[in-house]
């Protein structure tokens, strides 16, 4: 049982290790924003941020639990997703960033796409903030690859556990951003009560997610598609 | 006006940023690759320390390639004169050295020390702690030596 605990508390270890590394910092930033743009109600910021962590554990299980009891192949599967969604999600932050930035009015279509958008868009929309989560969880860099599939993954191989452990990794991975998130907030919420300006604040907030999600994603383009940033 | 050249712009750059995704030579990591493409070999008896990277590099990444050849090259300069030990960076995607990726079940970026025999691969290992020591550069160099040491011995 202790050691037991003691893997759980290295599961965990291994998601704060992965959040806080470099490599997912452009990534972070864009959820951070994301997730505190509600900044005028830290209740709300609060659940947006559980729900954006329980979409990138509920996408750590789903892989490890096919790592575990599949046939696919930790290599392949671990270096398709470090090259391909790297490359989907600049795009993808791009256009989000300029529906948020009131640049581009998306048509009322059912088409997946757009509709994903409208959803990411909408304030206060926590279903978009657990798409989002599943979408940078799946957006593996380096570090984060080498930390779930080389020493997460064996672990819960080793304690034949395909849920917890991937869960609890999970779990640490939305920990530091939930709780800048969080801080965030309520420094705004202060300067709301504070100079009464909320109109104003959220204002701003929203486009600061919006700037944010087109530069992060220009950066990826650069980086992972056109191979322009080292 | 302002909004509607940003936009355009944005919306050109995604266009071409697409556009390049799907036509450059996405050349996938298949497993059908790996059994067409010839072995990883050297011709004499020695060591070679292998750095997988990706086309993409990444700070962290640089640090690691950075440090395990310092490492090398403090510790083992004659090795590396006499040719015994080679320091040899792979990019794994390049469709002809993909089959590392499967030979040496890479999940990232990976230091992998190979001895080889008279020319044929006879062990290699994987030295997966360096993600946890890239914040300590004593510690990782270390590793890096003990590992390549050990395997020297059993040359």
């Amino acid at each position: 049982m202790e050691g037991m605990g003691g893997s759980i508390l290295t599961a965990l270890w291994l998601g704060i290790l992965t959040s806080i590394s470099p490599c997912p910092l452009a990534a972070n930033i864009a959820a951070v924003s994301f997730i505190s743009r509600d900044a005028g109600a830290p209740r709300r910021v609060l659940l947006t941020g559980l729900i954006y962590t329980a979409g990138r554990a509920l996408c750590y299980i789903g892989l490890g639990f096919l790592l575990i009891h599949s046939l696919l192949s930790i290599p392949a599967v671990s270096f398709w997703l470090q090259k391909y969604m790297n490359q989907l999600l600049g795009p993808l932050l791009i256009m989000t960033g300029m529906v948020l930035l009131e640049l581009l009015s998306l048509p009322d279509t059912r088409g997946w796409g757009t509709a994903w958008m409208q959803r990411i868009a909408q304030q206060g929309n926590y279903y978009s903030a657990g798409l989002l989560g599943i979408l940078f969880a799946l957006s593996f860099c380096p570090v984060s690859a080498a930390l779930f599939f080389g020493s997460l993954i064996p672990l819960a191989t080793a304690a034949q556990s395909s849920v917890l452990f991937p869960l609890i990794y999970g779990i640490g991975t939305g920990l530091p951003v939930l709780a800048s998130a969080l801080v965030l907030a309520f420094g705004i919420h202060s300067l709301n009560r504070f100079f009464e300006t909320v109109t104003i604040i959220e204002w701003w907030t929203r486009r600061i997610t919006g700037s944010l999600f087109v530069l992060i994603g220009i950066y990826f383009c650069l980086k992972y598609i056109l191979a322009i940033l080292p | 006006m302002k909004k509607t050249i940003l936009t355009t712009a944005l919306l050109l750059f995604v266009a071409v940023c697409v556009a390049v995704m799907l036509f450059k030579d996405n050349r996938g990591l298949s497993i059908e690759a790996t059994e067409t493409m010839a072995p990883a070999t050297v011709s004499q008896t020695g060591l070679v320390a292998y750095y997988f990277h990706g086309t993409a590099r990444c700070v962290t990444c640089r640090k690691i390639e950075s440090y395990a050849q310092q490492a090398l090259t403090e510790a083992f300069p004659n090795e590396i004169e006499e040719g015994v030990l080679t320091w040899r960076p792979i990019n794994v995607e390049e469709p002809e050295n993909q089959h590392f990726i499967e030979d040496f079940a890479l999940s990232t970026k990976s230091v992998v020390l190979v001895r080889y025999q008279e020319g044929t691969q006879s062990e290699w290992k994987n030295l997966d702690q360096i993600w946890t020591l890239t914040g300590d550069e004593t510690a990782f160099k270390s590793y890096i030596q003990t590992e390549t040491q050990a395997f020297l011995e059993a040359l």
